[in-house]
């Protein structure tokens, strides 16, 4: 069974090992474009000032589960101190420009789809600009398996608009439907 | 029997029907999903009695056959476990899909054979059958995700 997640919700997770022990957190959320996919997390102590770790990293393959509250993994094993994650670019705060040059929005936040093997971007928050009609409060598009993304913009097909959706209830079957149309194969 | 009324309760050694501390707090193993060993305050020979050298938990008193069977912790996790950190009521409680299902609030066993029966949580939610334990840290338990095999 396959679950949404916003990455930024992930943030300030406790990674906890399935044996019940926790000194660590979430600092941020690593993408990958080609596939769009989560490489893992960069991790930082817990606490207000909670300072990051430099190569502290937990790829994707070590987590056991991500949800609503923490992320679990099968010991202490699966964090790495001796690598660095190959980052993306942020995403997040990036524009999202159409193939055919119209400005959507900017990203606010990113759809993660986990409970498979990997987990799928498959879509963004948005906050829309007047291309995308008169929404007031954020908007969700969904994403091609493959993005073209630098820390400017994040490229999406011009059809996209045609699947904005105003809540993530429903957003897979949407994201589906998208990718099935316009957006290639996943 | 309920860990809450367990708690406290005296630790008689028969050999010479004193009373020689109570028990504080017990340390599970989750593989047998079974109580290994209690943790005994109030003695000065040892602070562990691993449940097979105990009478099991009775209605008034635990009982051991001597002092011999009081020991010091062997590992970290003991050690934790006879300084408090691993006290199982108040922990929260994860599954193994990233969901904090509450805090436990108490837990179940079979008084003669340690074996965990049911955690209770601090909601007000049908208990999660001890089965589904994964692990009991100094920061949390963890269990199986409702309904997973194996």
């Amino acid at each position: 069974m396959t679950r949404l997640l916003r990455a930024t919700d992930v943030i300030g997770h406790p990674v906890i090992t399935l044996g019940g022990e926790s000194d660590l957190e979430v600092r941020d959320v690593v993408f990958a474009a080609d596939p769009g996919v989560v490489l893992g997390f960069t991790l930082r102590r817990p606490g207000f000032l909670g300072k990051p770790l430099k190569r502290c990293i937990l790829p994707w393959s070590g987590v056991h589960g991500v949800g609503r509250d923490a992320v679990m993994v099968p010991d202490d094993q699966a964090v790495d101190e001796s690598e660095d994650l190959p980052g993306g670019d942020d995403i997040i705060g990036s524009r999202v420009l159409t193939d055919d040059g119209t400005d959507l929005g900017e990203v606010v936040d990113v759809i993660v789809e986990v409970g498979g093997d990997e987990a799928d971007v498959v879509g963004f928050e948005v906050d829309p600009s007047e291309a995308l009609g008169d929404h007031k409060d954020a908007v969700f598009l969904p994403l091609p398996a493959t993005i073209s993304m630098s820390g400017e913009h994040v490229m999406v097909p011009a059809g996209t608009r045609d699947y904005v959706a105003s809540d993530l209830t429903g957003f897979g079957g949407s994201v589906e439907r998208f990718r099935d149309q316009i957006g290639g194969t996943s | 029997m309920r860990w809450s009324q367990t708690r406290k309760r005296d630790v008689v050694d028969q050999a010479s029907a004193k009373t020689i501390g109570k028990v504080t707090g017990i340390i599970v193993d989750p593989d047998s999903g079974s109580i290994a060993a209690l943790v005994v305050d109030g003695s000065d020979a040892g602070t562990l009695v691993d449940w097979k050298a105990s009478g099991g938990i009775g209605t008034d008193a635990v009982t051991i056959d001597s002092t011999d069977a009081l020991r010091l912790p062997r590992d970290d996790r003991e050690q934790r476990a006879v300084d408090g950190d691993l006290d199982l009521p108040g922990k929260p409680v994860y599954d193994e899909t990233g969901t904090r299902l509450g805090k436990l609030r108490d837990l179940t066993f079979d008084p003669e054979s340690g074996k965990l029966e049911t955690l209770l949580l601090d909601k007000d939610e049908d208990p999660v059958l001890a089965d589904r334990l994964l692990g009991a840290g100094t920061h949390s338990i963890v269990v199986k995700a409702a309904g997973a095999t194996g």
